[in-house]
């Protein structure tokens, strides 16, 4: 190789270096820039999953028949023994209680006298505790002593060793003449409201009711932290993406196939189709005015899940329609062309081909614009979203007592405590959950994270995760159909 | 027939220049199976892509349409099953006569359904259906209504045996369309233009995306079908034309230069035009 052409070749070489250097700043900065975004990401999510594990994992015990608990009501597991029922309290608390005179008393059986504060998380808060002397029945509870050093803090805010003592007392027994034995089954956690106490801490009940245990999803908003969930949202959620589903996507493929297939091409589709365009990008809250106008005051559908999901239907029609169109067009007329040069009219090559091959697509761009719909708060608050609601809308098919029975009922109670309780029925009311107030997930989130109280954010960033988990869950579909429908589908 | 402005431009190579005179209606003894009077076609934006063309269209024979790019081949038989119709604004002038019942096929008044159901299409890129090799051909019947499960895989049966792809996909009929290579899916595309028994079959340049192998079978198979369907092809490869096709019409810039029995073509061509076209002097 002679020296010139050496030199043609190392000045190529350099030429080259210098033209890839731009391949290389673009990349690393584009590298560095996804790297960036997915650490964000990351530590976004896994914020918010460990602020909200608490809230999302832990659970409680309420009353079965949703009322709050009394004053006097006691706690404990229902246990039969011979012809007699007993309680198993759980260990109790015993709170304001001198270290010094209880310390030889660990381990021994004592007897207290006391009262029983409120249930059940609260403690006992004991008149006396001591070794028995005399008859049992003189004590309010027996049982035995354990104490347990804590460090809590104090008022100071400085940290304080402190001694705490739990009574694990001996079942108390409990009068059932009064009970409908149908509600006794030995072994049930249960709440028992006492009519009065008899010595040696036996009660007499007046009611029992079953407990059942909570958690975040299975419970309506508190004003309790702890307690509160988002049973309300997610049904209210789901509801409403029921019907602006059932609203938008066969208003939005109908559309589509019209605008595409059958539609001249004029001036004045075009202009359809700009608006169209225009319409996907309108800001959310001006749907919510207009649905505020026209459903909420002109049409008169309420504050209601029918017109939250009329309103995020309308919102996200256009996205349906474009993605539609989209997937239509992504056919090719070939395809479009056999179908018609073999005699089919227009619907049956929409009916048989374009429709099929199109609805991996079309699906896509409906799951899409669903999980954009789930997410959107402004419209819903415009017309009219509770922010607490503790109820859930009327199911379908229910077995009740009828409303105007039960207020006549009401009325008979007073002058007669034995009025004969109506009978239930069936009601049939399929539609009556559409005109039932509603909040959503996005909604109660912002109402936690309104609130002053830091339990209340825990609250938020759970629902932050079950908003966050069901948006990637729709997407996940829509990226695992596509690929499912797709695979048969190839030109 | 056709007439050249200026020979001159001709012999030195260059593209020739064709004026638009009315061209006689070639006269052929055989009996017609269609005929093209005065027809001409313009786009939706107003160009004009056929300027008065006048030709025989013989039954149960070959035609074959051939010239350069952008002549006007495919427009003129896209217009026979009116593929047009497809793009609104499309217009024809002139007539079209489907023989023996003298009806205008591309008058506005007949149902270009109709005219579908009589006049089959294959196109150029092979395009089946993606859906089973069954239902592909299966769907010219299932859009005309029949229901009976008989009658339909005998028809299809039928139809992949006519386009001579049945002893390759008899076991797999449930295959994809897609399944199956070029040149059995060009065939598969003759089967289901075939099951529904057309009278004319159009060739829009079968081969021009398969090897040779597979063009020569789809060749043999035009020459077989012709026994039951008139067809016409076009096509670019000139020795595809005069291999299968009785008549050869040369088209250039929208007119039809000269339309004749194919071995007169090739062998005496008596336009200039079109032996310099043949001996591949422009086109």
């Amino acid at each position: 190789m002679s020296d010139v052409s050496n030199d043609k070749i190392v000045q190529l070489r350099s030429q080259i270096a210098r033209r890839k250097r731009f391949d290389r700043i673009f990349s690393s900065i584009g590298g560095f820039l996804v790297v960036l975004s997915l650490l964000t990401l990351g530590v976004l999510f896994v914020n918010l999953v460990i602020d909200g594990w608490s809230a999302l994992t832990s659970t409680y015990q309420a009353k079965a028949d949703q009322s709050g608990f009394g004053r006097r009501e006691i706690i404990g597991k229902l246990i039969q023994e011979g012809s007699e029922w007993k309680l198993q309290l759980r260990p109790l608390v015993l709170t304001d209680v001198d270290d010094a005179t209880l310390q030889p008393l660990v381990g021994k059986e004592v007897g207290v006298k006391g009262r029983m504060a409120r249930a059940p998380e609260s403690g006992f808060d004991p008149s006396s505790v001591g070794p028995i002397e005399g008859p049992v029945e003189n004590y309010d509870l027996v049982g035995t002593l354990t104490r347990q050093q804590m460090s809590v803090i104090d008022s100071q805010g400085k940290t304080v060793q402190t001694a705490v003592y739990t009574l694990k007392a001996r079942p108390i027994l409990v009068d059932v003449s009064g009970i409908d034995p149908s509600k006794l089954n030995p072994g049930q956690d249960v709440s028992v409201d006492p009519k009065r106490a008899l010595s040696g801490g036996a009660v007499v009940a007046s009611n029992i009711v079953p407990l059942v245990t909570k958690n975040f999803f299975n419970s309506f908003p508190s004003r309790d932290p702890e307690q509160a969930g988002i049973l309300s949202a997610w049904v209210g959620t789901l509801l409403i993406m029921l019907v602006t589903m059932v609203i938008s996507v066969p208003l939005g493929v109908a559309a589509g196939i019209y605008l595409e297939e059958y539609a001249p091409k004029n001036k004045l589709t075009a202009l359809i189709e700009v608006n169209i365009a225009n319409l996907a990008g309108v800001p959310s809250i001006i749907w919510g005015l207009l649905a505020l106008g026209l459903f909420v005051y002109i049409i008169g559908t309420g504050r209601s899940i029918q017109t939250a999901g009329l309103t995020l239907g309308l919102l996200v029609l256009p996205i349906v329609i474009i993605s539609t169109r989209e997937a239509i067009r992504s056919i090719p007329s070939t395809i479009r062309e056999a179908s018609i040069g073999l005699g089919a009219t227009k619907w049956q090559t929409v009916r048989y081909h374009i429709l099929p091959y199109s609805l991996p697509g079309i699906l896509t761009g409906s799951i899409i614009a669903l999980s954009r719909a789930i997410g959107e708060t402004a419209p819903l608050v415009t017309i009219g979203a509770l922010t607490f609601i503790a109820f859930l809308p009327p199911p379908p098919v229910e077995y009740k007592v009828p409303e105007a029975e039960w207020a006549v009922y009401q009325e008979a109670l007073k002058a007669n405590p034995s009025a004969p309780i109506p009978e239930k029925q069936w009601h049939f009311q399929p539609t009556e959950w559409l005109k039932s107030g509603f909040t959503v997930l996005p909604i109660q989130l912002f109402q936690w994270v309104s609130r002053p109280q830091k339990e209340f954010h825990y609250n938020a960033a759970a629902a932050g995760v079950v908003l966050l988990a069901l948006t990637l869950g729709l997407n996940g579909t829509a990226i695992y159909l596509r690929y499912r429908l797709r695979r048969k589908i190839s030109w | 027939m056709g007439m050249i402005t200026d020979s001159s431009t001709v012999s030195s190579g260059s593209a020739p220049q064709l004026a638009h005179p009315p061209t006689p209606v070639p006269r052929i003894s055989d009996p017609l199976k269609a005929q093209v009077e005065s027809f001409n076609f313009f786009y939706a934006n107003g160009f004009q892509a056929l300027h008065g063309i006048n030709m025989p269209i013989a039954d149960n024979q070959v035609t074959a349409l051939i010239g350069p790019s952008g002549c006007g081949k495919s427009t003129l038989l896209r217009s026979f099953n009116r593929m047009h119709d497809l793009y609104s604004k499309n217009r024809y002038e002139g007539r079209i006569i489907l023989l023996p019942e003298n009806i205008n096929l591309i008058g506005p008044e007949l149902d270009p359904i109709e005219i579908r159901m009589r006049v089959s299409m294959v196109f150029q890129k092979p395009n089946p259906f993606p859906k089973s090799i069954y239902e592909n051909v299966a769907f010219g019947l299932r859009v005309r209504g029949e229901t009976n499960k008989r009658y339909i895989d005998e028809r299809v049966e039928k139809a992949l045996r006519g386009a001579a792809l049945w002893d390759e996909v008899k076991d797999n009929l449930d295959k994809s369309g897609f399944a199956l290579s070029g040149g059995q899916q060009q065939r598969l595309c003759i089967a289901r233009a075939l099951a529904t028994d057309p009278e004319i079959l159009l060739f829009d340049e079968p081969t021009a995306a398969l090897d040779p192998i597979s063009t020569a079978k789809i060749e043999d198979l035009v020459v077989e079908l012709k026994k039951t369907v008139t067809i016409i092809i076009v096509t670019h490869n000139m020795q595809q034309a005069a291999r299968i096709a009785d008549y050869t019409a040369f088209m250039y810039l929208g007119q039809l230069v000269e339309f004749d029995q194919t071995n007169q073509i090739f062998t005496n061509p008596s336009n200039p035009m079109t032996e310099q076209y043949l001996t591949g002097r422009f086109g």
